[in-house]
């Protein structure tokens, strides 16, 4: 962290005090400005006021809407990066919940260290290539350097992840990226992260983008190897 | 106890009731057509005897009208002859003359002789030439002179023949149905009584859900029935013997999860406590990661019993991911071999790679461990191998056992609680491959996984995309 540096907040909505609150120390200890909440309601309206850079949330919450609702609700006016936490023996698919928003899940009980590691990830700023041009596949214009994609014009809304994904697969059209491969350069995983990831967000991505989402005809799935962003029609 | 005795009682129950049914078939057959076989022959006998009888005393009025007119023997006899199916002859006090020269004074029974010596009408069964005879014999009016008549009992005895033949093979073939039905009426009472057996033995192997059908109302389906009360009982007491680790796992981890990161945040600041201090952080810190391990342990193996494992499948790529495991296990294990590309549950292999590698820090020494990938035909193997002190050949069935230690005896580090190994073996036995190990004492002991290659997930799995 450099000294005078904002620092970056992060809401933690956790409903067990003594694991939020030990988990709260972990993180402010590594400089973030931790906001803690109990429930979904309470962490929405931290969401609201506080407006925080990325946010965990515990998948089972007490009350009417667990982790995947609040995530629904944030991803209405949010393109927050948002980490789900999970026991592994919660009969939830914590993938499919992904579906719902968030852009990775750790398996309580986690270490610490992985937990920063996979915010730091997230929180990663990237410096755009020195590339101009914008890319014109379809009706679909990606403005990597001006972080805008449109779709027939109309600018289609892609979470901090999303765009990530689709900037690691412009920056390599016509190639081959496999899934490892992708979970390295998007999430800073190395071999041994969820693949189920990359899957997800490709849907989540091609939903928006394509113009028939089961036919794609932009990011293509090469089968057993991985996906590959095509400008040849 | 004799030792035909014993020979039964060893054979199996299908096998004796099939003997018991066998023996008493045989023994009903033999009686019944021995008497009927007699029955028949002295019925046929007596009907000759009658006829012959009747036949005879017409005869012997002619003989004696004959004998009355003339008195040349050889042509009475050969007159007599022709009247009736029979052979003739005429004994008196020094000669004898008959219608066959086969026939010889010999052939005459001595006892008839005797009889028809008192002026008699007799007859006797006899065998001549090896026929059997009925032989009837008469006083003729010339003194001492006599007739004999041989009746050829040759048609009743083929008759009998037929008759024994017909007998034997209804004997025969009475047994034979008697055994078919026997093996049948042994195979359905004993198949319940296997069945419950085969049950049992499912169940002792940990196939708990296993139950019979209680085909019948008799004493059979009360065994089936009862052995259902115990397999159900004895699945009840292990679930919730499982219910309660799984729990008590489960229970265990919220705390864990606050005490291994509040740890670890002590632990990133130990350079700021005094070294008394900075001791008792890292023993915490230390005991909290073993007791989180043994938590995940419980937790992974209670899964797996309860047959709640669901596997992943994906492309996996071995050998990186023996890398990845070794990179991020911060050990100096070598990874060597191809880059073996299959589908399997990625997961799962991390844990049994990182299983066996940490085994053989643990417990390998540590030293030269070498992690091989190479697939051979249908199968991909991983090979983790030290060059530590070995593993007592006595212990080597033992070691996938659970709480299994071999060196329980020495005094080393706490680690694992030897779930690790078994963890091991359970998660490749689910995806169908299996675990074997090779050691000797002074020369290291190689682990060596074995998992069927695959292009694509197995059918029955879900689709994972």
């Amino acid at each position: 962290m450099l000294i005078n540096a904002v620092p970056e907040k992060i809401l933690l909505v956790e409903d067990d005090r003594l694991v939020r609150r030990a988990t709260a120390l972990a993180l402010a200890d590594e400089g973030y400005d931790v906001l803690e909440a109990g429930d979904a309601d309470e962490g929405l309206r931290a969401m609201r006021d506080r407006r925080p850079d990325l946010v965990i949330l515990d998948v089972m919450l007490p009350g009417e809407r667990d982790g995947f609702e609040a995530a629904r609700e944030i991803r209405r006016s949010s393109d927050v990066p948002i980490i789900f936490l999970t026991a592994k023996t919660d009969t939830v698919d914590v993938v499919v919940g992904l579906e719902s928003g968030g852009d990775d899940y750790l398996t309580k009980p986690f270490a610490p260290r992985e937990l920063i590691a996979r915010i730091r990830a997230l929180l990663r700023r990237r410096r755009a290539e020195p590339r101009a041009e914008k890319t014109v596949v379809e009706d679909l214009e990606i403005d990597i350097a001006g972080g805008v994609v449109r779709k027939a014009g109309e600018p289609v809304g892609l979470t901090k992840t999303e765009f990530n994904l689709l900037r690691c697969l412009v920056e390599r059209a016509n190639q081959l990226l496999s899934r490892e491969m992708l979970l390295e350069l998007v999430w800073g995983y190395d071999y041994l992260g969820d693949s189920r990831l990359v899957d997800v967000h490709v849907r989540r991505l091609r939903a928006k983008i394509e113009s028939d989402p089961s036919e794609p005809k932009v990011v293509l799935t090469i089968r057993g190897l991985g996906y590959k962003f095509s400008t040849e029609p | 106890m004799s030792t035909p005795a014993r020979f039964v009682r060893r054979q199996s129950l299908r096998v004796r009731i099939t003997a018991a049914f066998g023996v008493t078939a045989v023994l009903l057959a033999a009686v019944l057509s021995t008497a009927t076989f007699f029955l028949v022959r002295s019925f046929l006998e007596n009907q000759r005897v009658q006829s012959a009888t009747d036949e005879t005393v017409v005869v012997l009025q002619i003989a004696r009208d004959f004998f009355a007119t003339s008195s040349e023997p050889d042509q009475i006899v050969a007159q007599l002859q022709l009247r009736g199916d029979f052979e003739a002859m005429v004994t008196d006090a020094d000669d004898f003359f008959r219608s066959t020269l086969a026939l010889t004074p010999e052939a005459i029974p001595a006892e008839l002789r005797a009889v028809v010596a008192t002026e008699q009408l007799a007859y006797e069964f006899t065998t001549f030439e090896r026929e059997r005879q009925l032989v009837f014999g008469a006083p003729l009016p010339p003194p001492r002179t006599d007739l004999y008549l041989f009746y050829p009992l040759s048609d009743i005895d083929r008759t009998l023949s037929v008759v024994l033949r017909v007998l034997l093979a209804a004997a025969f073939a009475t047994v034979a149905i008697a055994v078919t039905v026997a093996q049948r009426v042994a195979r359905r009472v004993v198949r319940p009584v296997t069945e419950v057996s085969e049950a049992a033995r499912r169940v002792a192997e940990g196939l708990l859900e296993t139950r019979v059908a209680p085909a019948t109302r008799d004493e059979v389906g009360a065994l089936a029935a009862s052995f259902n009360e115990m397999a159900q009982a004895l699945e009840e007491m292990i679930r919730r013997e499982r219910r309660f680790v799984a729990n008590v796992s489960h229970e265990l981890r919220t705390p864990i999860a606050t005490l291994r990161t509040a740890s670890e945040l002590l632990d990133a600041h130990r350079d700021e406590f005094s070294p008394p201090r900075r001791e008792a952080v890292e023993l915490i810190v230390a005991d909290v990661a073993n007791l989180n391990r043994l938590v995940e342990e419980l937790m992974e193996v209670s899964e797996v019993d309860a047959g709640r494992a669901i596997l992943r499948w994906e492309d996996v790529d071995l050998r990186a991911l023996a890398e990845a495991v070794v990179a991020k296990m911060h050990r100096d294990a070598q990874v060597r071999g191809d880059h073996v590309a299959t589908v399997a549950d990625k997961a799962r292999m991390e844990r049994v790679l990182a299983n066996l590698i940490d085994n053989a820090y643990e417990h390998g020494g540590g030293r030269d461990v070498v992690v091989t990938v190479d697939r051979a035909g249908d199968s991909c193997t991983i090979e983790v191998r030290d060059a530590g002190p070995g593993i007592r050949p006595q212990d080597v069935p033992l070691l996938f056992d659970r709480f299994y230690k071999a060196d329980d005896s020495r005094t080393r580090e706490r680690g694992g609680i030897g779930l690790g190994l078994a963890i091991a073996y359970e998660n490749v036995r689910l995806q169908g491959g299996e675990v074997t190990v090779s050691s000797a004492p002074g020369r290291g002991t190689t682990f060596l996984v074995r998992l069927p290659y695959r292009a694509e997930p197995p059918k029955d799995a879900e689709a994972t995309e």
